[in-house]
């Protein structure tokens, strides 16, 4: 059993990363629609650290399949899109948002040098690179039929999406605005 | 020339940030170690999606006195089967 142990690691890695990434979407959703109160500084470092924890998993997700003895994948395999042979869509779509979301997330270390408003539209892009990593786990992911992985996903996703939808959804017009 | 020491709000603020930081990377690990148990209990009971119920049937194999037929029916779904490099 242990010939799996990297593929178990791999597996964990990637619900962490989903399970974390949607915490901090959906926190991030909550501080920017004003829909949370408390000190704004605390909820950044929140936010900050579990961007942190997803790119870490990010990481440990694919490394771990390099070292997996089975699937025999090279650095190369894990890192960049379309070059190897196993569902090459999701697998493709995984690797670009994992590289995404560590560009996105270490952006905001840059935001200074790049400007707070650039920053701000570069980081609205988090969310949809969120949305597709979401395809990934499903349309990939190896536990994505199975009920527990389905409803611990849903926990964190699911808030997330709605606090989404309501951040786009058209404002309704008032009396007021009439 | 030593440098002023910094604001006491500014090293409360240091330290809150840092137990933030402890507290979600500790939160983090449990759950990586809560999900590779699980999964790992699952493989042992035979129940994981892709090697299915190959790994049981090598635990009893192995526990049982029977014969060959039994441990050659422990080849696992993934060593027949080369798709497994999806995690979530």
């Amino acid at each position: 059993m242990t010939e799996h142990l990297f593929w178990l690691t791999s597996r964990s890695a990637g619900i962490v990363a989903l399970l974390a990434s949607s915490a901090s979407v959906g926190l991030g959703l909550l501080m920017a629609g004003r829909m949370i109160r408390g000190k704004g500084a605390e909820l950044r470092s929140i936010h900050e650290a579990l961007s942190l924890a997803t790119m870490a998993a990010i990481v440990i997700h694919a490394g771990a399949l390099v070292f997996d003895g089975y699937v025999n994948l090279s650095l190369a395999d894990v890192t960049i899109p379309f070059l190897g042979d196993y569902a090459p869509l999701w697998t493709s779509l995984g690797i670009a948002c994992g590289w995404a979301l560590i560009a996105l997330g270490l952006s905001y270390y840059a935001r200074a040098r790049i400007g707070v408003a650039r920053w701000r539209a570069l980081h609205r892009w988090t969310v949809f690179v969120w949305v597709l990593s979401i395809a990934h786990a499903l349309g990939e992911g190896t536990d994505a039929g199975r009920l527990w992985f389905l409803a611990a996903a849903g926990i964190v996703i699911v808030p997330a999406a709605l606090l989404l939808a309501v951040r786009h959804l058209p404002s309704t017009p008032t009396q007021a605005s009439r | 020339m030593t440098p002023p020491p910094p604001h006491p709000a500014l090293l409360a603020r240091r330290a809150r940030v840092h137990r933030i930081r402890a507290r979600v990377a500790a939160g983090a690990t449990a759950l990586f170690l809560a999900a590779f148990s699980g999964l790992y209990v699952q493989m042992a009971t035979g129940h994981d999606p892709v090697l299915g119920t190959s790994t049981a049937q090598v635990a009893s194999a192995t526990t049982s006195s029977s014969s060959t037929s039994s441990s050659t029916s422990s080849t696992s779904t993934r060593d027949s089967e080369p798709m497994t490099t999806a995690a979530s």
